[in-house]
C-alpha cells in the first residue's frame, strides 16, 4: 500500500516545553495506524502539525511522496488529510448544515450540500437533522458530524483523536467497523489513543510516543500489550484494584432520595435518582457523557436545587453551597473542570488553598504568614510539584492542579467527598496517585461518590457501581457482580438482559 | 389630549420618524455586522460624527452632496481602521478602544471645523432634498410619508436588504457568523478570523459614516460640534433590541425615530407630554431585552473577545 504521509524529524516547542522531539513516522493507505501514548506524550501535537493547526519548528512532511508545507486545516483537507478532534471543532450556535458548509462541503446551495452528504453517508450514516443546532447534539453525534465532514471533503488520511472517550461500547464497536471499511476503500486511518484495548482491537500498525519522542513503529502483532504498556508508561505501573473492606456503619452519609432536576426546556436531566453512600465505601456512577452527570454533580455540590426529592448529608437536607460554611457542612468537592471550577488559575496556590466552604476559619484580615505555612504543609503532604505556595495555579500540570484541589478539599476532613471525573486528562502515574488518595480516604471511613465517564476507572475504584443513562439511575450493583458487559449495556440504555444490535447505541442517543 | 391625537394622526410625524430613524438604522446595521463577527464597536458614535463632519466638508469643498457622502464615509472608515487595528489586530480591549475613539473624534472634528471655517462658522452646504418617487409618492396615506424622502433614505433601505441577504444567505455571512460564535473553530477551518473581523469593522465604519452624513446632509445641511448627539449609542442599543437580527432592525429603528419625532413635536406644541420619557424609551427597552422580558436571544458567543491564535 502506498505511503500517504511521512513526517520526519518533527520538532515542536511551546515556549520551553518540547512537545515533539524529532518524531519520524509514516502512515500508509489501507491500514489503521494507532498512535499510542500517555496524556502529554505529544500525540495530538504531532497530528495537529500534520493537520496544519500548528507549524513544526523543525522537520519535514511529505504527502503522497512529495514534500508539502501545510498552511492550515483547510489546506490540509485539500491535500487529503482530515482530523476529528476530541472536542470537535464545530461552531455550536450554527446548524449541522452550516457547519458542513463551513468545512467546505458542497457548493453553497442546499442541494449541493445534500448531495455531498448523501455521497459519504452511505458508508458512515449520519442520522442527524441538518437544521439542528450543533450545540444541542450529544458529543458522540458532534464527533460523527466532524467525521462526515472530513469524508465529504474526500480526505484520504483520516486522523481521529481519542474518539472513543465519548462513545458507549456499542458505538465504539460500530465506529471501528466503519473505520475498517474505510481502509478497504484505500484510505488510511490514524487513531490516537492511550487505551491498549483499542490497539488489540483495530490496529494494524502501532507507534508508541513517550515524552515527545517516538519509540518506533511495529506491526500490531509484534509486541504484546504488556510490552506496549511498559513502553508507553516507561515504568512498571502495578495493576491495582482499590477495593475496600466494605461499608462501615448502617446510616448512609450522603443520600439522594428521588432527586429530580429539570433543565430550562422542561426536559428532565435527573429523573427520580435514589442513591445512598455509606461511610467507608466508594460508590461510582458511570455513564456516557451528557446523561445527567452535570446535574447530579450540581445538586451534590449545592449549586442547584432539586425540583423534587432531596439530597441529604448525615440525615439533614443539604443546603445551597453559600450556607455550607455557616452551617458547618463538611463535604469535599472535586469538580470536573479543575481549571475553571476547581481553581483560580491566576492566583497563587496559597490563595487557592484558602477557598471554599471548608477553609480554615478566618478573622477579618488574611493571616498571610499562617496561610503560607499551611499551604507549604499541604503542598508537601500532597506531593504537589512545585511545592511553592507562591506558584500560580495556571503554571502547574493537570495532575498537580488536581492534587491542589484534592489537598484543599480533603484537608477540611470532610465526612463525604463527591468527585467528578477525578482523573480526566491525567497521565497514568497521576491517575494512580489520585486513585490511591481516594482509596485511602475510603479506608479512613469517608463516604465517596465518584461520578465518572471512564469505565476502567469505575471498575478499579468502586465498591458499588450505578449507571446513569438519560437522567435515570440503574443500580447500584456490588462491584463484584457488575461486569463490563452489564455496565456497557446499561450505559447504552439497554436493560440488563437485552443484547445490543449494532448501531443501537447511537440511534438511542439520537432519539 | 386633543393636541396629542392631532400629532399622532399626522403623516408628518411618521415622515419625520423615518427621517430620524435612518441614521440610527444605518449605524445599527453596521454594528450588527461587526457584532456578528465578534466585535463590539463602541466607537460607533465617533464614526457617525466623523461621517457627519466629512459629509459637510466634502459637500463644501466639491459642491456636490454625493462627494460629501464619499468624504464622510472615507473619514468614518479611517476611524474604523484605527478601531480594527487596535482591537482586532493588536487584541486590545474593544470597549476601551471605542470610548477613546469617541472622545478623540469629538475633539478632532471640532478642531478641524475651526481650522477649515474661520471661527467655526460652518456655512450651509448642498444637501439632499426630498425626492418623491414617481408614482408611489402619490399613493394615498403612506405615499408622502414613505416615498417623499431624501435619496439617502432609499439607499438605507436598499443597504438593509442587501446586508440581510449577505449575512443569512452567503458563505461570507456564514464565515463571519462563525468568527463571532467560535473564532477558534473558525480558524481551524481555515477562515481568516482577523481578516474577517477587519472587513466587518470597516463595513461598520462605512455604514456609521453614511448614517453620520445623513445627520448633516439629510436634514440641516451644516455641521455643529458633537452633532451625532448620542445616536451611536442609540444604535448600539437598537442592535440589542433587534436581538442581532437584521430584519428586526427596521421596526426597532423606526420605533426610536417615531419616539424622537413625537418628543420634538410635543415640545413645540402645547401637548402635555413628558417628552423626556419618550427619549428614554430605547434605553428602557434595551434594559428590558437584557433582563429577558422581550424574549431571549443570546448575543454572538465570542462577542467582545479578541481572538489571539495560540
Amino acid at each position: 500500500m502506498p505511503v500517504l504521509a511521512r513526517m520526519s524529524g518533527i520538532v515542536k516547542r511551546f515556549d520551553d516545553v518540547v512537545a515533539n522531539d524529532g518524531v519520524t513516522v509514516e502512515f500508509s493507505a489501507g491500514e489503521i495506524h494507532v498512535l499510542l501514548g500517555e496524556n502529554g506524550a505529544g500525540k495530538t501535537t504531532l497530528m495537529n502539525v500534520l493537520y496544519g493547526l500548528s507549524r513544526p519548528d523543525e522537520g519535514n512532511i511529505e504527502l503522497g511522496g512529495r514534500p508539502a508545507e501545510i498552511h492550515g486545516p483547510l489546506h490540509a483537507m485539500r491535500l487529503g488529510v482530515g482530523m476529528v478532534h476530541q472536542h470537535p471543532l464545530l461552531v455550536g450556535r450554527l446548524t449541522v448544515a452550516e457547519n458542513l458548509r463551513l468545512g467546505g462541503v458542497g457548493d453553497g446551495t442546499a442541494d449541493g450540500l445534500r448531495a455531498a452528504v448523501a455521497e459519504v453517508t452511505r458508508v458512515i450514516p449520519l442520522d442527524i437533522d441538518p437544521a439542528r443546532r450543533v450545540e444541542d447534539l450529544p458529543l458522540s453525534q458532534r464527533q460523527r458530524l466532524e467525521l462526515v465532514r472530513c469524508l465529504a471533503r474526500g480526505v484520504r488520511l483520516l486522523i481521529l483523536d481519542e474518539p472513543t472517550a465519548v462513545l458507549t461500547p456499542a458505538e465504539v464497536e460500530r465506529l471501528f467497523t466503519e473505520l475498517r471499511s474505510l481502509t478497504t476503500q484505500g484510505r488510511g486511518v490514524v487513531l490516537i489513543t492511550h487505551k491498549l484495548s483499542e490497539v488489540a482491537e483495530v490496529a494494524q500498525r502501532v507507534t508508541v510516543l513517550r515524552g515527545g519522542r517516538s519509540l518506533g513503529t511495529t506491526l500490531a502483532g509484534e509486541r504484546s500489550l504488556a510490552e506496549l504498556s511498559d513502553l508507553m508508561v516507561g515504568r512498571q505501573v502495578p495493576a491495582v484494584s482499590h477495593r475496600g473492606a466494605g461499608a462501615v456503619g448502617t446510616a448512609p452519609r450522603l443520600r439522594l432520595r428521588g432527586a429530580r432536576v429539570g433543565d430550562e426546556n422542561g426536559r428532565c436531566e435527573l429523573d427520580d435518582v435514589t442513591l445512598e453512600v455509606h461511610p467507608g465505601e466508594i460508590v461510582c456512577v458511570v455513564g456516557v457523557e451528557g446523561n445527567g452527570q452535570r446535574a447530579l454533580a450540581d445538586v451534590c455540590f449545592g449549586r442547584r436545587p432539586v425540583a423534587a426529592g432531596s439530597v441529604e448529608l448525615d440525615g439533614a437536607i443539604l443546603p445551597p453551597v453559600g450556607e455550607w460554611r455557616r452551617r458547618g457542612v463538611r463535604l469535599g468537592r472535586v469538580p470536573e473542570d479543575r481549571r475553571h471550577e476547581g481553581l483560580v488559575l491566576d492566583a497563587p496556590l496559597w490563595r487557592n488553598l484558602l477557598l471554599g466552604p471548608m477553609a480554615p476559619p478566618s478573622r477579618f484580615l488574611l493571616h498571610r504568614r499562617r496561610a503560607l505555612r499551611r499551604a507549604r504543609r499541604l503542598l508537601t503532604e500532597y506531593e504537589v510539584r512545585p511545592a511553592d505556595p507562591h506558584a500560580l495555579a495556571a503554571a502547574l500540570s493537570g495532575g498537580n492542579q488536581q492534587k491542589v484541589v484534592l489537598a484543599r478539599e480533603l484537608s477540611g476532613e470532610p465526612g463525604a467527598v463527591v468527585a467528578v471525573n477525578p482523573t480526566r486528562g491525567l497521565d497514568v502515574g497521576a491517575q494512580h496517585d489520585v486513585h490511591l488518595r481516594l482509596a485511602r480516604l475510603r479506608d479512613d471511613g469517608v463516604a465517596l461518590l465518584v461520578i465518572s465517564t471512564d469505565l476502567d476507572e469505575t471498575l478499579a475504584l468502586a465498591d458499588r457501581i450505578a449507571v446513569l443513562y438519560r437522567g435515570r439511575l440503574a443500580g447500584p450493583y456490588p462491584a463484584d457482580e457488575a461486569g463490563r458487559d452489564l455496565l456497557g449495556r446499561l450505559m447504552a440504555g439497554l436493560g440488563p438482559g437485552e443484547s445490543e444490535p449494532p448501531g443501537a447505541g447511537v440511534s438511542a442517543v439520537a432519539a | 389630549m386633543h393636541a396629542l391625537l392631532d400629532i399622532l394622526t399626522s403623516g408628518a410625524l411618521y415622515a419625520a420618524g423615518i427621517r430620524l430613524a435612518v441614521p440610527v438604522f444605518l449605524a445599527a446595521l453596521g454594528e450588527l455586522v461587526a457584532e456578528r463577527g465578534g466585535l463590539v464597536n463602541v466607537g460607533l458614535e465617533g464614526m457617525m460624527l466623523a461621517g457627519a463632519f466629512g459629509g459637510v466638508l466634502g459637500s463644501y469643498l466639491f459642491d456636490d452632496p454625493w462627494l460629501g457622502v464619499i468624504t464622510g464615509v472615507v473619514l468614518a472608515v479611517v476611524v474604523a481602521a484605527i478601531q480594527a487595528g487596535v482591537a482586532v489586530s493588536l487584541a486590545g480591549d474593544q470597549i476601551v478602544t471605542g470610548i477613546a475613539l469617541n472622545i478623540a473624534v469629538l475633539g478632532a472634528t471640532s478642531f478641524m471645523a475651526r481650522t477649515v471655517w474661520t471661527d467655526g462658522n460652518v456655512p450651509q452646504v448642498e444637501g439632499f432634498d426630498p425626492w418623491a418617487v414617481p408614482g408611489l409618492s402619490s399613493l394615498p396615506g403612506i405615499g408622502d410619508v414613505v416615498f417623499g424622502q431624501g435619496a439617502l433614505v432609499y439607499l438605507a433601505a436598499a443597504l438593509g436588504a442587501v446586508l440581510w441577504w449577505v449575512l443569512t444567505r452567503t458563505d461570507w455571512g456564514l464565515r463571519l457568523r462563525a468568527c463571532g460564535e467560535d473564532p477558534r473553530a473558525a480558524d481551524s477551518l481555515g477562515i481568516r478570523v482577523i481578516a474577517m473581523r477587519w472587513q466587518a469593522t470597516l463595513i461598520c465604519g462605512a455604514l456609521a459614516g453614511l448614517g453620520g452624513v445623513f445627520i448633516s446632509l439629510g436634514d440641516i445641511f451644516t455641521f455643529s460640534d458633537g452633532m451625532s448627539g448620542g445616536r451611536g449609542f442609540i444604535a448600539l442599543a437598537i442592535v440589542i433590541i433587534a436581538r442581532w437580527s437584521p430584519s428586526h432592525l427596521v421596526p426597532a429603528a423606526l420605533l426610536f425615530g417615531v419616539c424622537e419625532a413625537l418628543a420634538l413635536r410635543a415640545q413645540v406644541t402645547s401637548a402635555d407630554l413628558p417628552y423626556e420619557l419618550l427619549l428614554a424609551l430605547p434605553y428602557v427597552l434595551t434594559l428590558a431585552v437584557y433582563a429577558g422580558l422581550v424574549g431571549r436571544t443570546l448575543p454572538p458567543a465570542a462577542l467582545g473577545r479578541p481572538y489571539v491564535r495560540r
